[in-house]
């Protein structure tokens, strides 16, 4: 499922970010471009990162912004961004970051299949040091091909 | 204990990393063979509620201890081996076996 929702469009690697407000506003554009949002979606995700503060890094070089499901959601989606350079969110335990996963929903429970296996990604140390190191998209789309969900 | 634990995990918005968390505690309540259900919340949702368990980050662990008997504070979501660490240590605040 997750290689149908992050393909080629949806990511881009070893972007330039001055600041965490840039790097939200590259991976909203990266949902955009994929079709999954409208523009102003990507206006409440630096909204809704501004508002909760630094929650939305998950864990450690880690963020996952995204906000309501009314603020402009087409269907459920997902963006991935790398850094070249790590930016800081402000959340002490797991700055700075360098991985920017940024997703969308249409409700609470329609996304939940995609992010159980974005958690089985993420929370694969190798899967993660092949996205952390990327250089071409083909990579990590080759890795969502191969890579085992249960 | 005959009622099934009632766990929370709960985010500023509800529907990303609380969520996962959400995952990672079922996959770990599995593994320690503790029956429980667990929801997923925003932070304001709670308001009201008594779960045996909320798990939260770090940073709204304060915010959220009215409404459950323990708080377990993460830093790292994705982390099952110290999220497993973590609620071994509340059930054993609330005297909940656990395997």
């Amino acid at each position: 499922m997750l290689e149908s929702i992050l393909t080629e469009k949806a990511i881009k690697l070893k972007a330039q970010a001055k600041d965490w407000q840039e790097a939200v506003r590259l991976g909203g554009e990266l949902l955009v471009n994929a079709g999954f949002v409208h523009p102003a979606y990507v206006d409440a995700m630096v909204e809704t990162v501004r508002e909760l503060g630094p929650y939305s890094v998950i864990s450690p070089g880690i963020a996952m912004p995204h906000a309501r499901p009314e603020a402009g959601v087409i269907k459920h989606g997902l963006s991935l961004l790398t850094l070249a350079t790590p930016v800081e969110f402000g959340n002490k335990e797991n700055d700075p970051v360098d991985i920017v996963v940024s997703f969308c929903a249409t409700d609470n429970t329609s996304h939940i299949q995609m992010l159980a296996e974005l958690a089985q990604l993420l929370g694969s140390e190798e899967a993660l040091s092949t996205i952390r190191n990327a250089e071409e998209v083909k990579t990590v789309v080759d890795l969502l091909k191969s890579f085992k969900f249960t | 204990m005959s009622d099934k634990l009632k766990i929370v995990a709960a985010c500023g918005v509800g529907m990303g990393s609380s969520l996962i968390l959400k995952m990672n505690i079922e996959d770990v309540l599995k593994e320690l063979k503790v029956p429980a259900t667990v929801d997923h919340s925003d932070i304001s949702s709670l308001i009201g509620t008594n779960y045996d368990i909320v798990v939260v980050q770090t940073f709204y662990a304060d915010q959220v201890k009215n409404y459950g008997k323990v708080v377990v504070a993460v830093d790292d979501f994705l982390n099952k081996d110290k999220l497993k660490e973590k609620l071994q240590e509340a059930f054993k605040t609330l005297g909940v076996e656990a395997q």
